[in-house]
């Protein structure tokens, strides 16, 4: 069924589980958590000021 | 991108969404917006919901309704935006096809979603904005800011 936006609905779920990025089981996959590492090495390694000039 | 796209169930803060997608069978798929070590730095995972709850971000559903889920990963952003406007979002695919996937339907959607984002390529640690036929190891989005 297609809705715009405006119908999502919110559910509840702890905001520890949310940074976790885990789920019911709070078992993530293993290129989950790889990629996730790449964006950690990014989001502190990235030249920030140089980012911001591109945004 | 002017798609059909899935009802999308968001949950606080907007960075997780659930969606069914629905084709050859139904698969439970959620979007992630995970947060890193880097301050409004997140990480994008669009994963299957597999029955023992765990999560794959590797598997080929072949469901075929991959732009309905990619259309639906697009509406995802401008709910999460509108929460987290000072994010940027990293992504890549979990395979070298996969990013080259996304890569493909960039090019195909830029025109439609310039005038709202900033989309940018990532190679190593450099960013640049992003060109059409030019291979990344992944990719970013952010809200324009001007």
């Amino acid at each position: 069924m297609v809705k715009t936006l405006k119908n999502i609905k919110k559910e509840k779920i702890s905001p520890k589980l949310q940074a976790l990025g885990k789920g019911e089981s709070g078992i993530p996959s293993k290129t989950q958590k790889t990629k996730l590492e790449w964006a950690n090495d990014i989001a502190l390694n990235a030249d920030l000021s140089q980012i911001q000039a591109l945004l | 991108m002017n798609q059909p796209f899935y009802d999308l169930t968001t949950l606080d803060n907007a960075q997780t969404f659930n969606f069914e997608s629905i084709g050859k069978e139904k698969i439970k798929k959620k979007i992630l917006y995970q947060s890193t070590s880097g301050e409004n730095f997140y990480n994008l995972a669009l994963v299957d919901i597999l029955e023992d709850g765990s999560y794959d971000d590797t598997v080929e559903s072949n469901n075929g309704d991959m732009e309905k889920v990619l259309a639906t990963v697009v509406k995802s952003f401008i709910y999460f935006f509108e929460q987290n406007p000072e994010a940027i979002v990293l992504f890549k695919g979990s395979t070298e096809s996969r990013t080259r996937l996304y890569q493909i339907v960039i090019n195909k959607e830029l025109d439609n979603i310039i005038s709202r984002f900033t989309i940018l390529g990532i190679n190593g640690m450099k960013f640049e904005p992003f060109r059409k036929n030019k291979s990344y190891d992944g990719f970013a989005i952010a809200l324009k800011k001007h």
